[in-house]
């Protein structure tokens, strides 16, 4: 089937058959090979992206009935080449990353919830951990990732009275 | 990846979807994905290639969408609302906190995005989170079908689920209030429920339904009889629960029909626990 998938704020418009999954598509089709395989079935949320705003499996996802929506990557999170969101960089600074297969995951994952959460009341402990029942760690590493959230949902809170425009940036770019 | 292959269409409305089903043997509904696309990858379901597979995509039909007023002060949550949009209602958290909560018990966040109420219903084989609490609450399953539009109890649509050629549209949930609740124990790996039991406490007494340990989503009105108007301690459940047959409860992985019965014993005293203290 002939179709157009707005990845990353790009068209990309190719041919897919209807039993390829959106994560297939993304790394062997796009070459987008941020998002990761895991289990294939739903489990381990290594394939975690954005479709229309929501944080998704992607290999729950068929190719063809992602057409017309608007698909986000780990590669789409950063405007410019190498900067890190906030949400990256309080986990980098809280080591929340180990081997760092589950990461991308993690991070589209977890973006959801710090833009949703951002005009309100921070995520609670229990919170940003029910939130992670999607993503498996093989290194075992929430703890330094839960830490990770909590300083990312900190530090946008504190900008917020300085400079409002800036930490609403900081949310949508996260 | 997806080793049968299989046609793919994406219905404009509910009436060309309901042709698409009809006129294709091999037809299947697709909405949010989160319990086919699994199954289609396991070969836990497979299409039948005689057929002329087909996944027939609502997941765009706008007339299913919505939660708005239903029937006798109640609700009507149209079926391709996600387990997300439930869970987090403020009309249903007032007036329907077992399916809230059923609802919020599925999965992950990344699968409550895209699972939709309609296809956690209709789960063919799967125990799933959401029947069990539409049980307790009393609800109806809206229908649409070849013979026009039709609604079923709940109870009753755990047993025979969708008639073939037909689409569920929406949950009826009626006016219920805070006076419920819903407990389960996942399985580890799945999240599926080893058990889930949801409770509704009404003037005319609780009303109990077990799914998981038990072979689908079931009202246990004897239990409900030896509890009457309470007080809901635990050694009183837990006895409610003894008096019930062993062949009511299915072996699982792991499981035998006596802990089943315990569990599905200690998680009602849980749940009829927190709906008396809903309203207290």
């Amino acid at each position: 089937m002939d179709l157009t998938l707005n990845v990353n704020g790009r068209p990309e418009k190719f041919a897919a058959a209807p039993n390829e999954l959106l994560v297939e598509r993304l790394r062997d089709g796009l070459g987008l090979t941020g998002t990761k395989v895991g289990c294939d079935t739903g489990q381990c949320g290594s394939c975690v992206v954005r479709l229309d705003d929501k944080s998704v499996k992607s290999c729950l996802v068929l190719t063809v009935a992602a057409a017309g929506s608007e698909v986000t990557t780990i590669e789409g999170i950063t405007t410019t080449g190498g900067e890190l969101t906030g949400l990256q960089e309080a986990l980098r600074q809280e080591h929340g990353t180990q081997c760092g297969f589950c990461t991308p995951g993690m991070v589209m994952a977890l973006g959801e919830l710090v833009e949703a959460t951002a005009d309100g009341e921070a995520p609670t402990e229990p919170e940003i951990r029910e939130w992670l029942t999607g993503n498996l760690c093989r290194c075992t590493g929430y703890h330094s990732v839960v830490r990770g959230v909590q300083r990312a949902c900190a530090a946008s809170r504190a900008e917020a009275p300085a400079d409002s425009a800036a930490s609403t940036a900081v949310a949508q770019e996260v | 990846m997806i080793l049968t292959d299989f046609d793919y269409v994406r219905p404009a409305g509910l009436d060309e979807a309901l042709t698409l089903l009809s006129g294709t043997r091999g037809a299947r509904l697709l909405a949010g994905g989160q319990t086919l696309l699994p199954a289609l990858r396991t070969g836990e379901i497979a299409l039948d290639p005689a057929g002329g597979p087909l996944l027939v995509d609502i997941r765009h039909v706008d007339e299913l969408r919505g939660i708005e007023d239903g029937p006798g002060g109640g609700l009507r949550i149209g079926a391709l609302t996600t387990l997300a949009e439930l869970a987090a209602h403020p009309r249903v958290l007032a007036g329907a906190p077992e399916l809230a909560a059923a609802a919020r018990a599925n999965g992950d966040p990344q699968v409550r995005n895209l699972g939709t109420v309609g296809g956690n219903l209709a789960a063919a084989g799967r125990a799933t989170d959401l029947p069990v609490a539409a049980v307790a609450a009393d609800a109806l399953v809206e229908l649409a079908g070849p013979g026009g539009r039709s609604t079923v109890p709940a109870e009753e649509f755990a047993a025979t689920g969708a008639p073939a050629g037909s689409v569920v549209t929406a949950l009826l949930a009626p006016a219920g209030g805070p006076a419920a609740a819903f407990e389960k124990t996942a399985d580890r790996a799945t999240r599926y429920p080893v058990c889930a039991t949801a409770v509704r406490i009404t003037s005319g007494g609780p009303r109990i339904a077990v799914t998981g340990a038990t072979p689908r989503a079931l009202r246990l009105r004897g239990v409900e009889d030896r509890l009457g108007g309470g007080p809901y301690t635990t050694d009183a459940v837990l006895a409610a629960f003894r008096a019930e047959p062993r062949e009511l409860f299915v072996p699982g992985r792991g499981t035998s029909a006596e802990y089943l019965g315990h569990l599905a014993g200690v998680l009602t005293a849980r749940a009829l626990a927190r709906a008396v203290q809903a309203v207290a």
